[in-house]
C-alpha cells in the first residue's frame, strides 16, 4: 500500500461487485424491502453534475439500506422518447433510434465508473418495443375502463412543419422552429380522464407526509379546487330552445355587481346565434385562433361581441346584456360567466372598453371611493363593507360572503353550490414519430377500434425519413395499412403517438418486473412497491408527479398494481440545480462571450483566460446551462480524481434541499369567474 | 451548489489522508498499547450516531462534516492498535455509502470479512455514548461570567469548593464571602455577591 490510486482500486471493486451480483435485487420473505429510485434520465448524450448528484444521493441511501438488512431495489433506465431525437435527425441527419441508443450507450459508459449500486439487469429504455408494447396494453386496459377517451380539441398547428406544437413551443404566436404564424386547429385527440380524479388527487396529498410541503402545495394549486355557485339567468326572450344561461362563479358574493353575461365563443348558445349572424361567426372564428394558455390569456386584448340579447337579473333591476367574450373558456365551468367589473380587473377592462356599468359591491372599511380604472380586489380573508349584499351581510370577509351567498342562493332556489377544479384532462396525442404509437385502428365500418393485445407491440417502422416536414408515420407508404381488429376489413392505424410524459408515469412500476409479459407482475409489484424514496429535480414537482399519481390509480383499477400502491412514492426528495460560476467576457461585437471553467485560471479571486491571460468576469453560481458554457464535465473530474472524490464532493456541499430557490408557487388563477 | 476545482481538490486530499491513515494503522504493531483508547472509542461511537442520523435525513453534508472531524481525531490519537484498528474499520463503514471503493479497500486491508457493501451497519454502543462530564455555566449576580467542566456525579460540596477557586469568581469576590451560592447540579452555578 503506497499511495491512494483511485483509478486502480475503483475498477477493481466495481468488478468485484459485478462478479458477486452484490446489487441484484431479489425478493425474499425473510428481509424487509427498500425501493430507492432517482428520476431516470433523458438520454441527451452526456451526463452532467446534476445527474452525478442525483444518483449519488440515491446511491448513499441504497447502500445504507443494504447494510441495514434490506433487500434493496435500485434500478436505472432511460426516458428515451421525445423531440430532441427527431430534431437531431432533422438537423444533422441520421435516425432518432440510432441517435437515442448511441446516447444511451455513451451515458451508460459515463455512469458506470461512478460505482453506483444499481441492479443493471433491470435496465430498460422507454423506446424499447418491450416497454412501449406494455404501455400500449396499459392504454387498452385504461380505454376499457373509461380512463382514456377521444374528443375534439384546439391545438397549435404549425403550417410549415406540419405538426402540432406544445404551448411552450409557440413563441410570440410563431412556431419555434419554422417561425411561421401558428394556427389554431381543431383536431380529434385522446385524453386521459385525470380530471375525474381531481378530488381524490387533492385529498390524498394530505397523506404524503414525507413529501416536501412546497411540492404538495404546488400540486394543490395546480388541481385548483374552488367552491362556487352554479345558477341560471333566464333569457328575456328564449332563443332557439335556450331558456336561460347557466353560469358558474367562484364569487357569487359579487352578484349585485353583475353588469353583463359573458359567453365562450364555442358555447352552444353562441353557436346557434352565430348561425344566423355572420359578423358573430367571424368574431368566433377569430377567438378560436387565440392562444389559450393562461399566460397568453392574461396578456391578450379583451374583445367582445354584443349579441343583442339579454337575461333577467334574479336580483331584480334592469336585464343584463349578453356578450361573447374572448376570455371566457368553454372548458372551465359552464362556458358562461356573469361579470362583476368592480371586483375583477379583466371584467373591468372589458366594461370600460365597451362602456358597460361598473357597480361597486363592497368597499374597504374606511374608504368609499368607487372603482374607476383599477378593480378593488382585496384578499378573500379581508373584512370589507357590503352594499345590498343578498345574504344580508354588512361587514364580512369575502370568504364569509361567498359561503353565505351560496347558502342563500340554495335556499332561494336560485342555484346550487358546486365544487370545481382547475385541473383539465390530459391530452396525450402527439403528431410525432419518436413516441409510443397509440394502439388503435380506424375502420370505415367499425369506427375507432382498439388493437388486439396479441398484436402488440404496434412497432414504430424504422424506414422513415425526416427530410420533409410532418409526421413520418402519416406519409409512410404501408405502415398505416392494417386489418380492422373487429371486422377484418382494410383499415388504417392511428398515426399519433403518446406524449412522452406517459412513458415516465409508470416506469417505476415496470422496474419491479421489467420482463413481465403484462405491464407488471402483481406478485413482484406487491413486494417492491411503493418506491420508499424517490429523488429528483423540483422542476418535476407538478406534471410528472401528478401524472404518476394518476397512473398508479389507473393501474390499480386495471389490476396492474395493488390498492396499497395508488400513491406510488412514499417519500420524495427534491434537489436543487447544480451550479458553477460563469466566466464571461465581452466579444468584439459587444455581445457576451462565455468561457468553460477549463479555459480559465483563478488567481486572487479573479479569473483569467488561459489563452492570452485577459481577465474575465466571474458571475457567481448560476444554474448550469449549456448555452453559458458553465457545464463542468463530471467525466473529467472522475478521470482526474476518481469517482469517490466526485461523490464525496457533490455530497459535502450545502444541504441539497436548501439550495433551490425560484418560483415556489404556481399562482392560483381563474380562467373565468 | 457550486462546483469548483478547489473543492474537488480538497475532497481528494481528504480521501488521500484517510488512505494514509489506514496504511499507518495497518503497519502498527498488533500488540501496541497506547493512551486514550476510551476517548477514541467514545468519539467513534458519537460519530456512528451522527453519521447515521445524517444519512437517514439527507443531511449528507452534516454527516461528512462529522467524518472530517473524526478523521482528525483519529489522526491525532495515541490510542493502541486495537482501538485504532476498530476506529479505521468503522470509519470505512461509515464512509462506505459515500466513497464505496475507498471503503472496500480499507476494509480489505484491515481484515474485514467479505465485502463492506454487505457488512452490517455499525451500531453505537450506548455505554460509550454516556457523557461522564458536564459543563456548567457560572453566573455572577445573574450574568454569565465563566463555565466549569466537572465529573457528572460530583457532589454539591466538592462543586462549591471548586467554584470558589474559580478565577472569575475569586476576582469578583475580591476576598469577600458570597451572599449566596446557588448550585443546580448538572445545570448551572449562580454566585450572588
Amino acid at each position: 500500500m503506497s499511495s491512494y490510486s483511485p483509478a486502480e482500486i475503483e475498477a477493481k471493486w466495481q468488478e468485484a461487485w459485478a462478479k458477486g451480483e452484490t446489487f441484484k435485487a431479489v425478493a425474499t420473505a425473510d428481509r424487509p424491502k427498500y425501493y430507492v429510485l432517482e428520476m431516470f434520465p433523458y438520454p441527451s448524450g452526456r451526463i452532467h453534475m446534476g445527474h452525478v448528484r442525483n444518483y449519488t444521493m440515491g446511491d448513499v441511501i441504497a447502500r445504507y439500506k443494504l447494510s441495514t438488512g434490506h433487500n434493496v431495489l435500485h434500478p436505472m433506465g432511460w426516458d428515451a422518447f421525445g423531440m430532441p431525437a427527431e430534431n437531431a435527425a432533422m438537423a444533422i441527419g441520421g435516425h432518432p433510434k440510432e441517435w437515442t441508443y448511441d446516447n444511451i450507450a455513451t451515458m451508460r459508459t459515463q455512469m458506470k465508473p461512478l460505482g453506483l449500486s444499481i441492479d443493471w439487469s433491470r435496465e430498460f429504455a422507454t423506446c424499447d418495443p418491450e416497454y412501449y408494447g406494455q404501455q400500449q396494453a396499459l392504454f387498452l386496459d385504461m380505454l376499457a375502463n373509461g380512463l382514456v377517451y377521444r374528443k375534439n380539441a384546439m391545438v397549435n398547428w404549425d403550417p410549415v412543419d406540419m405538426t402540432v406544437l406544445a404551448n411552450e413551443q409557440v413563441i410570440d404566436g410563431k412556431g419555434w422552429r419554422s417561425n411561421a404564424e401558428v394556427e389554431r386547429r381543431e383536431l380529434t385527440q385522446w385524453f386521459f380522464n385525470i380530471s375525474s380524479m381531481s378530488g381524490e388527487l387533492l385529498s390524498a396529498l394530505d397523506g404524503l407526509e414525507n413529501w416536501p410541503a412546497k411540492v404538495r402545495l404546488m400540486q394543490e394549486n395546480w388541481i385548483g379546487q374552488s367552491r362556487g355557485l352554479e345558477m341560471t339567468f333566464p333569457l328575456t326572450t328564449p332563443q332557439d330552445g335556450h331558456e336561460g344561461i347557466t353560469v358558474y362563479t367562484t364569487r357569487p358574493d359579487t352578484l349585485v355587481g353583475a353588469s353583463f353575461i359573458g359567453l365562450a365563443a364555442n358555447h352552444p348558445l353562441t353557436q346557434s346565434l352565430a348561425a344566423q349572424n355572420p359578423a358573430l361567426a367571424e368574431f368566433c372564428a377569430e377567438c378560436k385562433k387565440m392562444d389559450t394558455t393562461e399566460a397568453a390569456m392574461e396578456k391578450a386584448e379583451k374583445k367582445g361581441f354584443d349579441t343583442g340579447i339579454t337575461v333577467q337579473n334574479p336580483l331584480g333591476g334592469a336585464p343584463l346584456p349578453v356578450w361573447v367574450a374572448n376570455f371566457v373558456m368553454m372548458d372551465y365551468g359552464t362556458g358562461a360567466i356573469f361579470a362583476c367589473p368592480a371586483h375583477d380587473q379583466r371584467d373591468l377592462d372589458f366594461a370600460r372598453k365597451y362602456d358597460l356599468p361598473v357597480i361597486d359591491t363592497f368597499f374597504a372599511l374606511n374608504d368609499d371611493t368607487p372603482v374607476t380604472d383599477v378593480a378593488f380586489v382585496p384578499a378573500k380573508t379581508e373584512t370589507v363593507r357590503w352594499v345590498n349584499q343578498p345574504a344580508g351581510l354588512q361587514e364580512a370577509t369575502g370568504q364569509e360572503a361567498i359561503d353565505a351567498t351560496i347558502d342563500w342562493a340554495e335556499a332561494q332556489g336560485l342555484g346550487i353550490g358546486k365544487t370545481q377544479y382547475r385541473l383539465r384532462d390530459w391530452g396525450l396525442s402527439r403528431q410525432r414519430y419518436w413516441g409510443c404509437p397509440i394502439p388503435v385502428v380506424h375502420c370505415d365500418s367499425c369506427g375507432v377500434v382498439p388493437e388486439k393485445k396479441e398484436n402488440l407491440p404496434v412497432r414504430l417502422p424504422d424506414d422513415v425519413t425526416f427530410d420533409i416536414p410532418g409526421n413520418p408515420l402519416d406519409r409512410h407508404p404501408t405502415w398505416r395499412n392494417c386489418a380492422c381488429p373487429a371486422c377484418g376489413k382494410a383499415a388504417r392505424r392511428e398515426t399519433d403517438t403518446m406524449d412522452t410524459f406517459v412513458d415516465s408515469s409508470w416506469y417505476y412500476a415496470r422496474f419491479t418486473a421489467p420482463n413481465a409479459a403484462t405491464p407488471t407482475d402483481m406478485a413482484e409489484a406487491s413486494y417492491w412497491m411503493n418506491v420508499d424514496q424517490y429523488i429528483g429535480g423540483v422542476e418535476h414537482a407538478i406534471l410528472h408527479l401528478l401524472y404518476s399519481r394518476f397512473f398508479a390509480r389507473a393501474m390499480q383499477i386495471c389490476g396492474h398494481l395493488p390498492p396499497s400502491a395508488i400513491e406510488p412514492f412514499d417519500a420524495l426528495f427534491t434537489q436543487g440545480m447544480v451550479t458553477h460560476a460563469i466566466y464571461k467576457s465581452e466579444g468584439k461585437d459587444g455581445r457576451p462571450v462565455y468561457h468553460y471553467p477549463e479555459e480559465v485560471a483563478l488567481r486572487d479571486g479573479k479569473a483569467f483566460l488561459l489563452d492570452g491571460g485577459a481577465e474575465v468576469t466571474i458571475v457567481p453560481s448560476a444554474k448550469m446551462s449549456k448555452s453559458k458554457n458553465n457545464v463542468v464535465d463530471p467525466i473529467s473530474i472522475i478521470s482526474s480524481y476518481g469517482a469517490d472524490t466526485a461523490r464525496w464532493f457533490v455530497l459535502s456541499d450545502s444541504p441539497p434541499s436548501a439550495m433551490w430557490s425560484g418560483p415556489l408557487l404556481v399562482r392560483k388563477r381563474r380562467l373565468s369567474i | 451548489m457550486e462546483w469548483t476545482a478547489s473543492g474537488a481538490e480538497a475532497a481528494f486530499k481528504h480521501l488521500n489522508r484517510v488512505w494514509q491513515l489506514c496504511d499507518k494503522i495497518a503497519n502498527m504493531d498488533k500488540n501496541q498499547s497506547g493512551e486514550g483508547d476510551k476517548d477514541l472509542l467514545r468519539a467513534l461511537h458519537k460519530t456512528i450516531v451522527d453519521v447515521t442520523s445524517g444519512v437517514e435525513s439527507f443531511g449528507f453534508n452534516a454527516a461528512i462534516a462529522k467524518l472530517y472531524g473524526f478523521t482528525a481525531t483519529l489522526a491525532k490519537s495515541k490510542a493502541g492498535y486495537a482501538a485504532q484498528h476498530e476506529a479505521i474499520r468503522t470509519l470505512a463503514q461509515l464512509m462506505a455509502p459515500m466513497t464505496p471503493h475507498l471503503a472496500e479497500d480499507i476494509w480489505a486491508h484491515q481484515g474485514g470479512q467479505g465485502l463492506i457493501a454487505n457488512a452490517p451497519w455499525p451500531k453505537a454502543d450506548p455505554e460509550l455514548l454516556i457523557e461522564d462530564e458536564v459543563t456548567l455555566p457560572i453566573q455572577i449576580n445573574g450574568k454569565r461570567r465563566d463555565e466549569i467542566t466537572v465529573a457528572k456525579d460530583m457532589s454539591k460540596e466538592e462543586l462549591e469548593a471548586l467554584v470558589l477557586q474559580n478565577n472569575a469568581v475569586m476576582k469578583a469576590l475580591d476576598g469577600a464571602t458570597p451572599k449566596k451560592l446557588v448550585i443546580v447540579p448538572g445545570r448551572i452555578v449562580n454566585v450572588v455577591i
